[in-house]
């Protein structure tokens, strides 16, 4: 099983030194043990959007839908809801996830969704070449905000968590070992689950050496308690300088949409026939 | 291939009875099935364009669907090459349905055929159209299918016609546009733009402006 290999012919376009290698390589490894533990491949399916993170699907050789920018989260939800059976996991840029698709984030948080979602956060439009995105630092200078930023971040944790995602974590591009863990969890989560990967963009925004000094690995954290979630995700607001809490921040049981939406079909009983039975009873 | 079906307000938001019958049986086309030959391509590059399906989860293929250019395989493709190959596939399989579709009823007339004037309209001024057009004793022309457009069908159903009306729910004319385009020669236009539909009385009264 070891020699289970997921590279594809395509070359890859990365700047050496990009945050994104790492979330491949964690991607790879984890799809590598889920078939070393008895997952067939080919009941997994990877969704991106568009940047320099979708690019990624190109890259791994399972089955895969490049959507369009913001779209991740409905392709995967519909997958999802047809084949209920499969893996579905997303990669998303933060201008993806959070900025023009931040409603169907939301939606699919709040109606527990059994997807994965993985953020490539670097906090920039790196494919575009460097504007801000809705977690870039207030005063950020972009290409399109010369001047800096007028406007502070949104924390995407504090939104998820708020709208009922029932699995929430963090990692680095700099920390692929836990990266492998978080993944694997969220994979493995019965619901909706995200993981923000503070992404590094060498080229645009360079943060390795910002995150090195700042991140920490929780202990003792207790994932099924909202409030110590809540306190963890909101001790890092993507904006001031303060420690950053990595790991499994948020973790909860919950009903998921699919096995709801599902269970509530009635077999052999369509909407047409229910009708007519109506219409002959009354007629 | 995904269709889109043109509703608006007037039908969305009004109450119809029809008959099912006349509507004929719906029926289901078998999918083009990949026959397990070779590595499976998502966009092989066919004859006419239409590249055999599959759907995950299959042990045998890998499914790559891709929204950006892209190889036969479903890799995204930057070289010219291929996206010109690509585009050529795409247009053949647009010229394909095209073509699948002159075997379909795509235009239907209605009220008097063999009058020289003719309602042209769309959608769910249908109803309005052939009620008016019974009245003033001429013909309707309405296509059921707007794209492709099928244009020899509409110049069948438009023999003999000397002065065509279109009759839109819009402000512009947009089926006149289009079927302008085609090289149909629309005499007048009556639209109605209020956010409101035609009632037959008024439709008429229009009508008959026009056709003094």
């Amino acid at each position: 099983m070891s020699e289970i290999n997921l590279d594809t012919y395509a070359a890859n376009t990365w700047c050496i030194g990009c945050g994104n290698f790492a979330i491949l390589n964690s991607i790879k490894a984890v799809l590598k043990s889920l078939a070393e533990e008895g997952v067939s491949l080919e009941n997994v399916v990877l969704v991106s959007g568009i940047g320099c993170h979708a690019k990624i699907v190109d890259y791994v050789n399972v089955n895969s839908f490049y959507s369009l920018h913001g779209r991740v989260v409905p392709p995967a939800e519909a997958i999802k809801i047809s084949r209920p059976n499969l893996k579905v996991i997303g990669f998303a840029g933060d201008g993806d996830a959070y900025g023009e698709g931040i409603e169907h984030l939301i939606f699919a948080a709040k109606r527990n969704i059994d997807i994965t979602m993985i953020i490539h956060n670097n906090r920039v439009y790196g494919l575009t070449t460097g504007q801000y995105t809705p977690t870039s630092p207030l005063g950020f200078k972009g290409r399109s905000t010369p001047q800096g930023t007028q406007e502070p971040p949104i924390n995407p944790l504090e939104i998820m968590l708020a709208s009922g995602a029932t699995f929430l974590g963090r990692g680095t591009s700099h920390g692929i070992e836990m990266l492998k863990k978080i993944f694997k969890a969220a994979i493995m989560h019965k619901g909706f689950s995200l993981v923000d990967v503070l992404q590094v963009c060498v080229t645009y925004y360079n943060m390795y050496e910002y995150y090195d000094k700042r991140v920490y690995e929780l202990e003792g954290h207790d994932p099924s308690n909202y409030n110590q979630a809540l306190n963890k995700i909101r001790e890092w607001d993507y904006n001031r300088d303060s420690r950053i809490a990595l790991g499994v921040l948020y973790r909860k049981d919950a009903p998921t949409f699919e096995g709801q939406f599902l269970s509530g079909k009635r077999e052999g009983v369509g909407i047409d026939l229910g009708i007519k039975q109506f219409l002959e009873e009354k007629i | 291939m995904p269709s889109i079906i043109l509703s608006d307000k007037t039908l969305s938001e009004g109450i119809y009875s029809f008959d099912i019958d006349s509507a004929g049986e719906a029926k289901e086309w078998p999918l083009p099935l990949w026959n397990k030959e070779g590595s499976y391509k998502r966009y092989s590059n066919t004859e006419n364009g239409v590249s055999a399906l599959t759907f995950a989860p299959d042990k045998d293929a890998i499914v790559k669907v891709n929204s950006y250019e892209h190889d036969e395989f479903g890799i995204a493709a930057e070289d010219p090459k291929t996206a010109k190959l690509m585009q050529e596939k795409r247009l053949r399989k647009g010229d394909y349905l095209a073509q699948e579709l002159q075997g379909y009823d795509a235009v239907k007339t209605y009220a008097n055929p063999n009058s020289s004037t003719a309602l042209l309209c769309w959608g769910s001024n249908k109803g309005v159209c052939v009620e008016a057009a019974e009245r003033l004793g001429i013909r309707v022309i309405h296509p059921i299918v707007l794209w492709p457009l099928p244009a020899e069908q509409l110049k069948k159903a438009a023999e003999g016609v000397e002065n065509l009306i279109c009759v839109e729910n819009n402000a512009t004319g947009q089926l006149a546009n289009l079927v302008g385009r085609y090289g149909f020669k629309v005499n007048a236009k009556v639209l109605r733009y209020d956010g409101r539909p035609f009632s037959v009385d008024e439709l008429y009264e229009e009508l008959k402006k026009v056709l003094k």
